[in-house]
């Protein structure tokens, strides 16, 4: 059986999305199911040249495409007019959209989540893609957390699941709570995760990174005065490039993200060069990573700023301790972020939407 | 025939336009205000013309007109624009001005509406990525002193002729005083004389009275204020971008823990700004420091010393190799003194930090410290911090020490620095203007004669001329584990000697104090 999926994209899924079709294609090849999955990845609007990677860019088809400041920047796009593209739509098995980052309601969070139900089922694509969406059996909201679509999560979970959507994310928090599949992004093998940062020496201070896009959501005034009294070294970044962030975590032992719950792909790239993660994680995320078969958190428990205190400072004491986590860390995300593991994971996910 | 000695001496009074745009009405405190200027006006010593623009008109075409009028006046030599709303100046104030001898000066204004801004505003500085016209409000302006600016009003401004006359020129009458949505017309005319090349100083001395419901002056200002405008806030996005190093991070060590070294330099090297990191090793005997190539510079022979381990193995231990982007300069044992002044000596940039080799910043204490600075137009600032015992696991946090919030006068700082060094050498940014002006006769800024005490002695020196800004936030951590305080405390013959020094030093800077209440004088 071959199962053909379209994915429609935009701005920040793009990137996750992108990686799950290679992921997918790579895992084909290599065990000869080539013809047994065809996954392709149509953005609507997009602004990094990553995004170019698209089978089918939008703006760039139809070359409405605007370029401001040498980054291209695309003009909300309606016209998906790529005649192949339309095809593929039209026999594809499973249609996935990305809601939230771009849409109307996400953009402005004081909008009631009622008026969710005025909206057709994907604003930013065309009546045609409308018609074709509505008549699709198998369809699939893939969300990629953001501060917005985390407000009305229940009533974007109830809008899709009454359209006959199959919910999946990228995040554990929503995995959990919405519920949803959870499909995170691969972290190994990619060449942006290469490198590692150094084991902990037993005369080196303890170094932990910190790079949050909003400081104001990222626990980063408690992180940064704890660090300040416990006389750690904080590298802390905010809002820069994505090489800068990385080689931040890589002259780092450890990495802090957040203390919303659950942890976001900043720590999951900080373990791929070996920091130990500091992240408040609920009960409920560990579980679930347990039931999931992805073992135990290969971090301190850390749910409250307290924890996290208790944690950077048993840390900063052990040096030995730290190198443990370090190991332990860099070996279970590379183990369970594997580029074919996840393969596996989107492809069965896939199959049981089929199979509804 | 033989001219009296009045026909043949040339009159030197300086003649003075008085210029005042109005509206349709001349509000009455104005009009006192201005009788008690002109009762106050030495006729022996300057020569007046008054004229009055008054009407429904714009400012600009008010000031466009009286402007072409008092050029017009046979041997002008000054303009003075005095503003309708402008109320209670000092009667000598133009007189003042004039005596000062310069292009352009002003008396101090300040906006009618809180936060009370005094009308001087200075260009942000380039590495804030702001643009090369942004400006901030000068709040925190020295008392009683003429400030070179690079914008004020001109409710009350002393404008040479020859300045106006060049800027005619240049621009023609309506281009001198043109206004914009983004420029007012007296910032702009401050802007284009920038352009011809004159110098602009507000008298912050001559204080002028602003009416609206009150009237509004420095003291109501200060009072009145709620907050400070702060909309210039620069993020330093150019220097990010071209990675162009903002500040100087000099860390001075000798012997050090080495995990502590090594936290204070990539501390230094992780700021949220670009930084130059120097560490200056004052002859470290313990082990080898080593740049991230693998060498240092040695500053007493003038060379760069690359290290060559034959046997890596049995000298592994004894090196400390730190991270790329920081400097190793090693010299012979000087002090700390020596070692500041030798970091100084190399800094590239124009601010200059100091670390001890035992503490640690915080990611974003050079990018506020320095935000603050630009902001307060100061030029020497410390900030608060917060202390960690000694390292024997407990981990209490503690609370940053109080220091004074604002110091109101020279006076007043140098009493209570002598009363109590609280300013923390691991605290302090200055500038290199500063350091240059209050250098010792060797040319050193700290003095090496003091083993303990040459920062205390240097902030006395700065506190004579400069004012002491503090960032009222804890920017840094400091370890009581082993350091100097702790040693001189448990010390007893440090101590001793550590007293000798204080009581030196405050032979040097003392103020006198009343016989009787021992207070300062």
């Amino acid at each position: 059986m071959t199962i053909s999926v379209l994915i429609l994209a935009e701005f920040d899924p793009v990137s996750v999305c992108a990686l799950h079709r290679d992921a997918i294609r790579g895992y084909a090849a290599a065990h000869g199911l080539s013809r047994a999955i065809d996954i392709r990845l149509a953005v609507a609007t997009a602004y990094t040249p990553e995004h170019r990677d698209a089978d089918w860019v939008g703006s760039y088809a139809t070359g409405t495409a605007k370029v401001v400041g040498g980054d291209p920047i695309m003009d909300f796009v309606t016209n998906h007019t790529d005649p192949a593209m339309v095809d593929f739509a039209e026999s594809a098995d499973i249609i996935q959209v990305c809601p939230a980052i771009g849409q109307p309601w996400a953009s402005y969070p004081d909008t009631p989540p009622g008026s969710l139900n005025d909206t057709p089922h994907a604003t930013y694509f065309n009546v045609q893609w409308d018609r074709i969406l509505r008549g699709k059996k198998h369809k699939v909201a893939y969300f990629h957390g953001s501060r917005t679509t985390w407000a009305y999560r229940d009533a974007y979970a109830r809008f899709f699941r009454d359209a006959g959507y199959v919910l999946a994310t990228s995040t554990l928090d929503y995995a959990t709570l919405m519920p949803a599949a959870y499909l995170p992004p691969p972290v190994s093998p990619r060449p942006e995760m290469a490198g590692r940062a150094p084991l902990r020496a037993d005369d080196d201070p303890l170094i932990v990174s910190h790079t949050p896009s909003d400081p104001s959501n990222c626990s980063t005034a408690e992180f940064l005065a704890m660090c300040s009294r416990l006389g750690i070294v904080a590298r802390y970044k905010t809002m820069r490039p994505f090489h800068e962030v990385m080689t931040a975590k890589r002259e780092s032992h450890a990495y802090f993200d957040h203390l919303r719950g659950s942890y976001s792909v900043n720590t999951l790239e900080g373990m791929a060069v070996g920091c130990v993660p500091l992240v408040g994680l609920t009960p409920a995320c560990r579980d679930f990573l347990a039931t999931e078969g992805m073992g135990a958190f290969p971090g301190p428990e850390i749910v409250t700023a307290s924890d996290l205190g208790r944690a950077l400072a048993g840390l900063s004491a052990s040096p030995e301790g730290t190198r443990a986590y370090q190991e332990r860390a860099h070996r279970w995300v590379h183990e369970q972020y594997a580029s074919d593991k996840i393969a596996q994971r989107l492809i069965k996910f896939y199959q049981g939407v089929l199979d509804r | 025939m033989t001219d009296t000695p009045c026909s043949t001496t040339r009159d030197s009074r300086p003649v003075v336009a008085l210029l005042v745009p109005c509206g349709p009405s001349i509000p009455v405190p104005f009009s006192l205000s201005m009788d008690n200027l002109l009762q106050s006006m030495r006729p022996d010593k300057v020569k007046t013309h008054r004229y009055l623009n008054v009407g429904r008109h714009s400012v600009v075409d008010a000031r466009i007109t009286l402007t072409q009028a008092a050029l017009d006046t046979p041997d002008l030599t000054h303009l003075m624009w005095l503003d309708a709303d402008m109320v209670n100046f000092p009667g000598d104030s133009v007189l003042r001005l004039i005596e000062h001898d310069l292009d352009i000066v002003g008396g101090l204004c300040f906006n009618r509406r809180n936060p009370y801004m005094p009308v001087m505003a200075r260009k942000q500085p380039a590495e804030l990525g702001l643009g090369p016209d942004a400006t901030g409000w000068m709040y925190d302006y020295p008392e009683n002193s003429v400030v070179e600016v690079d914008r004020t009003g001109a409710a009350f401004l002393l404008i040479k002729r020859h300045v106006m006359q060049t800027m005619l020129d240049k621009y023609g009458a309506d281009g001198v005083w043109a206004a914009s949505s983004v420029e007012s017309e007296d910032f702009g005319f401050c802007r284009r004389a920038q352009e011809c090349g004159f110098k602009i100083h507000v008298d912050t001395g001559v204080y002028v009275g602003h009416m609206a419901d009150v009237v509004v002056d420095g003291a109501y200002a200060r009072r009145n204020r709620t907050h400070k405008w702060q909309p210039w806030m620069g993020n330093f996005d150019r220097a990010k971008q071209e990675g162009t190093p903002v500040a100087s991070v000099v860390i001075p060590t000798y012997n050090q823990k080495p995990q502590y070294l090594k936290a204070a330099v990539w501390s230094a090297l992780g700021q949220t700004v670009p930084v130059e990191v120097i560490v200056v090793d004052d002859g470290t005997s313990d082990y080898e420091i080593l740049d991230a190539e693998g060498g240092y510079f040695d500053v007493d022979n003038g060379v760069r010393v690359n290290v060559v381990h034959v046997n890596v193995e049995k000298t592994a231990a004894k090196t400390v190799k730190l991270p790329p982007g920081a400097r190793v300069l090693r010299q012979k044992n000087r002090g700390i003194a020596g070692a500041l002044n030798t970091g100084i000596r190399a800094m590239a940039t124009n601010w200059f930090a100091w670390l001890s080799s035992d503490d640690l910043f915080t990611p974003d204490k050079v990018e506020k410290q320095l935000q603050k600075l630009h902001q307060s137009d100061a030029k020497a600032s410390y900030h608060m911090y917060d202390i960690i015992g000694p390292a024997t696991g407990d981990t209490t946090f503690n609370s940053a020490p109080v220091l004074p919030r604002r110091w109101s006068s020279r006076l007043e700082q140098r009493q209570a620095l002598l009363e109590n060094c609280c300013i923390n050498g691991s605290t302090v940014m200055l500038h290199r203007s500063v350091i240059d002006d209050m250098k010792l006769p060797d040319g050193g800024f700290f003095d090496g004669s003091y083993r303990w005490s040459q920062d205390y002695e240097a902030w006395l020196r700065v506190a004579q001329k400069y004012d002491w800004a503090l960032t009222d936030e804890p920017l840094g951590t400091k370890r009581m584990d082993d350091n100097l305080t702790m040693s001189i405390n448990t010390d007893p013959e440090k101590a001793k000697l550590w007293r000798r020094e204080d009581a030196r030093l405050h032979d040097q800077y003392a103020l006198p104090r009343c016989e009787t209440c021992g207070h300062w004088l």
